[in-house]
C-alpha cells in the first residue's frame, strides 16, 4: 500500500495520530458529560484532519525542508542535556552546570578548534553560569537546587 | 485640566523617572529571559513597590511589565524562542530576519514597533477608559470561545507552512492543554494514573521546548554560522527602519490598535493580540508570500499588537476591577494593598493617582525606546559573535535555568526536555511548533467558553443560537471561515482564471 503513497511522513503521521484520536475518543467516553464536551469536539476535529492528510499524501507530496542530522553529535547531545536535568537536583545547579555545560562544549567542538581556544570557551561559559547563578539566587531570588551533598 | 497638568509634573519628578528607568531596563532583561515571563517580573517586584507612593509603585510596575513584553521580542528574533507567549507571531519574521544577516534591523523594528503599540494603548487608557471598559462586559463565554478559535484558525492559516497540518497542531496543543483537571466539571484528564500531571502542563516551560529544543539540535548538525552577518554591521539601521516604519504607519497604527481592543477584553492577552494583527496584516498585505520569510510588515503587526495590549490591559482593571492579562492581576493586587479601590469612580476621586500612573507608563514607553535600540543592538551583535560551541550550552543552560525557575520544580525541566524532543520529531515531520504552542496557549480560554455557552445554550433549550446567533459571535465566525477557506477559494480562481 505504501508504494502508492506519495507523502509517507503525512501518511505515517496521520495513521499515528488517527490512532491517537481514537484513544483521546474513548478516554472521553470515561469523564463526566462536562468534562468530555470538549475533548469530544477536538478529537472528532483532530480525526477529520487526519483523514484529510491521508486522502492527500496519496495524491501530492508536500517537502519538508530540514537540516542534516548529525547521528553523533545528536544523541550525545539528548544524552548530556538529559544528564544535566537529571542531576541537577541531586549533585546541585553548579556542580552539574559546570560538567554539563564544558561536555557541551567539548561535543559540539569538533577536531577543528585549537585547545586553548577550547579551554578559554570553557572557562568564559563557567563564568557565565555563576554570574546567572548568583544573580538569579541573589537578585530574582530563585532559590535554585544546591544538591544533596552541599545541603547544610 | 490643572489637576491633570499637575499630575503629569509629578510623573516627571525625579524618582519617578528613575522607577520607570530601572523598570524598564529590568524587564528588558527578565522577558528576553525564555521562562522569565512578564507575570513574574512585575509579581517578584510587587513587594518592593508596598514602600512607596502608590502612584510611584505602580510606574515601576507598568515600566517593568511594558520592557518585558517587548523584552521578550529579542529571544524570538535571536534564538526563535519568544521569551514571553505574546512573541511567538515575532518568530515568524522576526527569526528569518535573523537568519538572513537582518537581525539588527529586526531588532530596531521590533523596537520601533513596541514604542507604537505602547503609545497608543497608553492613549487609549488615558483617553477612553471608560466608554472602552463597557464594550469588554459585552464579551461572554461563547465570543471568547470563538476568539480564541479565531487566533488558532488564523495561525494555522496563515503561519507558513502546510495548512492542514498546522490546524492538526492546533489540535494538539488544544488536547495538551487539556491534561490534568478540568476547567469545568473537574474532572482529571489524561493523567493515566500518572500523578504529576495532575495540575496539567505548564505552558511557558513546553513553550521553552517546543521553540527551542528544535533550533538547539538543528544548530548542533548545522554547518557554518548559526546567523549571517549583515554588511554595514557598524550602524542600527535607524533610518532604514524608520523608513520601513513611516511606510507602513498604517499597518503599525492598526496593529496598536487591534492589540489595545483585544488587550481590553479579560484573559484574551498578547499572544492573540498579536496572531490577530499577524493574520489582518498577512491578509490585507501586497506582500503576502514574504510572510514567514523575514517581512518586516509581519514583525511590526505583532510588536505593535503585544505592546498595545499593556494599556489595553489596564482599561478593564482599573475601570471594572477585572484584570486584563494576569500580569494585570498581579499590578490590581497591588493596587488593592495600596487602598486603591478600582472601578468606574477611580478616575474621578482618584484621579491623581491614576493619571501620575498612567503618565508615568507614557514615559517608561518612551524611555523604551532609546534603551531597546541600543541594547539590542549589542543583543544582536553579541549573538553572531559567539561561537556555536558556546551558544549551544548557553541556550541549553537558559532552558533549564528558565523552566526551573517558574516554579522551582524539577518537573517543569523534564516537560521542558519531553515536549522539546517531541517539537523536533514533529518539526521533521512538517508540523511546526507555534500552532502547538497557541493551542496550548489558548485551550484553557477556549474549552471554558466553549463549555459554558454549551450550558447556558442547553439551559435555554437552543444551543446551536447560543454560539451561531449572537452578533459578535457571527461576526467572528464569519472570520473565521474568510481565514480558513479564503486562500484556498483564491487559489482555485486563480487557478481557473490561468486555466
Amino acid at each position: 500500500m505504501l508504494k502508492f503513497v506519495k507523502d509517507k511522513t503525512s501518511f505515517i503521521s496521520a495513521i499515528c495520530l488517527i490512532l491517537l484520536s481514537l484513544l483521546l475518543f474513548y478516554e472521553a467516553s470515561t469523564l463526566s458529560p462536562f468534562g468530555s464536551v470538549f475533548p469530544y469536539a477536538i478529537t472528532t476535529a483532530l480525526l477529520i484532519l487526519s483523514v484529510i492528510l491521508i486522502f492527500r499524501s496519496f495524491k501530492l507530496e508536500i517537502k519538508v525542508i530540514n537540516e542534516k542530522v548529525s547521528f553523533i553529535k545528536i544523541p550525545l547531545l539528548i544524552i548530556t542535556f538529559f544528564a544535566w536535568i537529571y542531576f541537577l537536583e541531586r549533585a546541585g545547579f553548579i556542580l552539574t552546570s559546570l560538567i554539563s555545560f564544558n561536555l557541551l562544549i567539548l561535543i559540539n567542538a569538533g577536531q577543528s578548534i585549537p585547545l586553548k581556544k577550547i579551554v578559554f570557551y570553557m572557562l568564559l561559559g563557567s563564568i557565565f553560569i555563576l554570574l546567572l547563578y548568583f544573580g538569579f539566587k541573589n537578585l530574582l531570588l530563585v532559590p535554585l537546587p544546591e544538591g544533596l551533598w552541599f545541603r547544610a | 485640566m490643572t489637576n491633570i497638568f499637575t499630575d503629569f509634573l509629578s510623573s516627571l519628578s525625579l524618582l519617578n523617572l528613575g522607577l520607570a528607568f530601572s523598570g524598564v531596563l529590568a524587564g528588558i532583561i527578565i522577558g528576553a529571559l525564555p521562562g522569565l515571563s512578564a507575570t513574574m517580573a512585575v509579581a517578584i517586584l510587587v513587594p518592593f513597590t508596598f514602600a512607596l507612593e502608590p502612584s510611584s509603585g505602580l510606574i515601576v510596575l507598568g515600566a517593568i511589565y511594558t520592557g518585558a513584553i517587548f523584552g521578550g521580542s529579542w529571544s524570538a528574533i535571536l534564538i526563535n524562542t519568544p521569551g514571553t507567549p505574546s512573541a511567538v507571531a515575532t518568530t515568524f519574521d522576526g527569526y528569518p530576519m535573523a537568519k538572513s544577516g537582518n537581525g539588527d534591523l529586526a531588532m530596531s523594528i521590533s523596537c520601533m514597533s513596541s514604542f507604537v503599540g505602547g503609545i497608543v494603548g497608553v492613549i487609549c487608557l488615558a483617553l477612553f477608559a471608560p466608554p472602552l471598559a463597557s464594550i469588554s462586559l459585552k464579551f461572554g463565554p461563547t465570543e471568547y470561545f470563538w476568539l480564541a478559535i479565531l487566533g488558532l484558525t488564523l495561525i494555522s492559516t496563515l503561519a507558513e507552512g502546510d495548512n492542514i497540518k498546522s490546524l492538526i497542531g492546533a489540535c494538539l496543543g488544544l488536547l495538551m492543554s487539556m491534561i490534568g483537571v478540568a476547567v469545568i466539571g473537574g474532572d482529571m484528564r489524561m493523567t493515566w494514573n500518572i500523578s504529576f500531571l495532575n495540575s496539567g502542563i505548564e505552558i511557558v516551560s513546553a513553550m521553552i521546548g517546543l521553540f527551542c529544543i528544535p533550533v538547539i539540535l538543528d544548530l548542533t548538525s548545522m554547518k557554518g554560522k548559526h546567523l549571517s552577518e549583515n554588511t554595514t554591521p557598524k550602524s542600527l539601521r535607524l533610518k532604514e527602519s524608520f523608513l520601513i516604519m513611516y511606510r507602513k504607519k498604517f499597518e503599525a497604527l492598526r496593529g496598536a490598535f487591534i492589540g489595545t481592543f483585544i488587550g481590553i477584553l479579560p484573559g484574551a492577552g498578547g499572544s492573540i493580540a498579536s496572531i490577530v494583527s499577524y493574520g489582518e496584516a498577512k491578509r490585507s498585505s501586497r506582500n503576502k508570500d514574504n510572510f514567514g520569510k523575514g517581512e518586516p510588515e509581519g514583525l511590526i503587526a505583532s510588536e505593535t499588537a503585544n505592546n498595545a495590549t499593556v494599556g489595553g490591559g489596564f482599561i478593564p482593571t482599573l475601570c471594572l476591577g477585572i484584570p486584563g492579562t494576569p500580569p494585570d492581576a498581579v499590578i490590581l493586587g497591588a493596587l488593592l494593598v495600596q487602598g486603591i479601590r478600582t472601578g468606574d469612580t477611580l478616575f474621578t476621586q482618584q484621579s491623581s493617582i491614576v493619571y501620575t500612573f498612567i503618565f508615568g507608563l507614557l514615559l517608561a514607553t518612551i524611555m523604551m525606546l532609546p534603551l531597546g535600540l541600543l541594547m539590542g543592538r549589542y543583543a544582536y551583535k553579541s549573538i553572531i559573535k559567539v561561537p556555536r560551541e558556546i551558544l549551544i550550552p548557553i541556550i541549553i543552560f537558559l532552558t533549564i535555568i528558565g523552566s526551573y525557575s517558574i516554579q522551582n520544580n524539577i518537573l517543569n525541566v523534564y516537560f521542558m526536555f519531553f515536549f522539546g524532543l517531541i517539537g523536533w520529531i514533529l518539526n521533521r515531520a512538517g508540523f511546526k511548533a507555534s500552532p502547538i504552542v497557541l493551542g496550548l496557549v489558548l485551550g484553557q480560554i477556549a474549552e471554558q467558553g466553549f463549555v459554558q455557552a454549551y450550558i447556558i445554550g442547553n439551559a435555554q433549550e437552543n444551543i446551536l443560537a447560543n454560539y451561531f446567533a449572537r452578533p459578535i459571535s457571527i461576526a467572528l465566525v464569519f472570520f473565521i471561515i474568510m481565514g480558513l477557506f479564503l486562500p484556498t477559494l483564491k487559489r482555485i480562481y486563480n487557478r481557473r482564471k490561468n486555466a
